[in-house]
């Protein structure tokens, strides 16, 4: 099992956010998560990441409890561009990556290359448009090779041409025994890496493979849409 | 992992803008302090004038009640005819002590004026003992004073005060002294510490958590670049005030002053002083900006 959530309850500042929720993913693959704003989205990554804790559940990782060595080992977090320093440069980001990771400075440099990153990793981030921070941030989640690469919108503020790069990477990653778990509003582009989806619904994690049919926006309406 | 978390602090306390405006401070605070202790060596100047003239007129005045009574023998017992010209040829003594006092004071002969104030203690003690309720000084500060001026005289020093000098030796342990109070090494915590605190309470500490596993080693090496820095600060700082004092530095009367020499009104050498004082630096320095850590990393667990 890769990872597997069990009874989880979490409620932050009086409000519940899960209640007794569970989700498992047993294979390695790209799957979304996808849920309107403030339904724990982030939260869930925060969980799976040990940032968060909560009050009461299970979080196992490739069949192990939680620990910040086993995450430091196997996991990659993409968090929004708020966890940048912006008066230190991207180099220097994945100059400490590559000393605590001990990786190998050519295939930093290799990723960097391939998500067209290079030109800018010079530069204060405090310079930085919010396309640039997110390749960045993607860049700095690739390089450290995960087992589980957790990604919290890395498609906002991308153009065209980004969005593309960042898309081979990951359809890249998904044959390299990589589980990518997306969360993300752009499901047109989440359309284009995977069918499976987890939905994040009164408090509950629920689980969807869609059909070759299938739209995930229709099902996101069908789950989301306001009543009238 | 240690390392590379060392030169992650060390880049973003170089990379931010806390760092130049530390450096910058050292620098203006040096250049300052010795503006204020020129200042201050002006000021003590007139001081000691002022005081040297306010001893004549107080002299002058009860001398004329004992000029009165020694040339009125008819109105007074013969005792105190006898006393008061005893007092009159001792305040005329020392009268003539005030104004070489003064004279030498204000030619910058620093030997000379050691030598006649040593004469005008002597003589002052005289007068007192004559006349405890008549004349006014400060024995027991006239005698540390005979104990100082006697040594700097034997080891041909200048007459320096601390507070009031700009040159290196005892400028240095005044600045010294000004580096390792609580004051200053409170503020310059808060400054150094800014990169500290602004990621904790913000998200940014959640990406360096997340790749290294434990947040003590952090504090660790956070607090080697900052101890670090205060060392590189107090370098700067007093190196350029050597400089400075070295290329500025006025006696207060005349003549050099060294490490040697016993600090005013303390009983330890200049140089035992500054080492004393350099070594509270570090020591309270370090113990603030931990005690400051800890504060903040539960202060942010609560928080969150």
């Amino acid at each position: 099992m890769i990872l597997s959530v069990q009874d989880l309850t979490f409620k932050f500042r009086g409000k519940t956010i899960f209640s007794h929720a569970s989700m498992q993913i047993n294979q390695h693959a790209i799957y979304g998560l996808v849920a309107p704003n403030g339904y724990g989205k982030s939260t869930l990554l925060n969980l799976l990441t040990g940032l968060l804790h909560p009050q009461s559940g299970r979080i196992q990782l490739l069949d192990q409890s939680m620990s910040r060595q086993l995450i430091f080992e196997k996991v990659a977090y993409l968090q929004d561009n708020s966890v940048l320093y912006p008066y230190l440069t991207g180099q220097q980001h994945l100059d400490f990556l590559t000393a605590v990771h001990r990786l190998d400075r050519q295939a930093v440099a290799t990723i960097a290359g391939q998500l067209q990153a290079v030109d800018f990793l010079n530069q204060r981030v405090s310079k930085y448009s919010l396309g640039m921070k997110q390749r960045l941030l993607l860049v700095m989640a690739l390089v450290v090779k995960p087992t589980i690469l957790l990604l919290d919108e890395p498609l906002n503020g991308l153009d065209p041409t980004s969005l593309q790069l960042v898309r081979e990477a990951l359809l890249d990653l998904a044959q390299q025994d990589v589980t990518v778990l997306i969360s993300s509003h752009n499901l047109d582009e989440l359309m284009k890496v995977t069918q499976h989806y987890f939905f994040i619904t009164g408090h509950q994690i629920h689980e969807e493979v869609l059909g070759p049919h299938d739209s995930a926006e229709a099902r996101y309406n069908a789950l989301f849409a306001p009543t009238v | 992992m240690k390392q590379a978390l060392f030169v992650l602090e060390w880049r973003r306390l170089a990379a931010s803008f806390v760092l130049s405006l530390a450096l910058g401070l050292a620098v203006i605070g040096a250049i300052a302090f010795f503006l204020i202790s020129s200042v201050r060596q002006q000021q003590t100047h007139e001081a000691i004038r002022a005081q040297m003239a306010a001893k004549q007129t107080a002299l002058h005045q009860a001398n004329g009640s004992w000029i009165y009574v020694a040339n009125h023998p008819n109105e007074t017992n013969p005792v105190s005819v006898a006393q008061a010209k005893q007092k009159v040829l001792h305040a005329n003594q020392l009268t003539r002590l005030y104004e070489q006092q003064r004279e030498a004071f204000s030619q910058g002969d620093n030997r000379n004026y050691l030598k006649t104030s040593l004469r005008v203690f002597d003589q002052e003690k005289i007068l007192k003992t004559l006349t405890p309720d008549d004349f006014s000084a400060d024995l027991i500060a006239n005698q540390h004073q005979a104990s100082l001026f006697r040594k700097l005289l034997t080891t041909h020093q200048g007459y320096e005060i601390n507070g009031s000098s700009t040159l290196p030796a005892v400028f240095l342990t005044d600045f010294s002294s000004l580096l390792s109070h609580w004051s200053v090494i409170l503020l310059m915590v808060m400054i150094l510490s800014t990169t500290w605190t602004l990621s904790w309470f913000g998200k940014q500490h959640e990406w360096v958590m997340l790749n290294q596993p434990n947040s003590w080693i952090w504090l660790g090496m956070n607090f080697l670049v900052a101890l670090l820095t205060w060392f590189v600060m107090l370098g700067i700082a007093l190196s350029l005030s050597l400089l400075i004092s070295k290329i500025w530095g006025q006696p207060f009367i005349n003549g050099h002053h060294g490490w040697q020499n016993n600090a005013t009104n303390v009983a330890q050498s200049l140089k035992v002083l500054f080492q004393e004082n350099l070594l509270e630096s570090v020591v309270r320095f370090g113990l603030i900006y931990f005690i400051w850590q800890i504060l903040c990393l539960f202060a942010a667990r609560i928080r969150r």
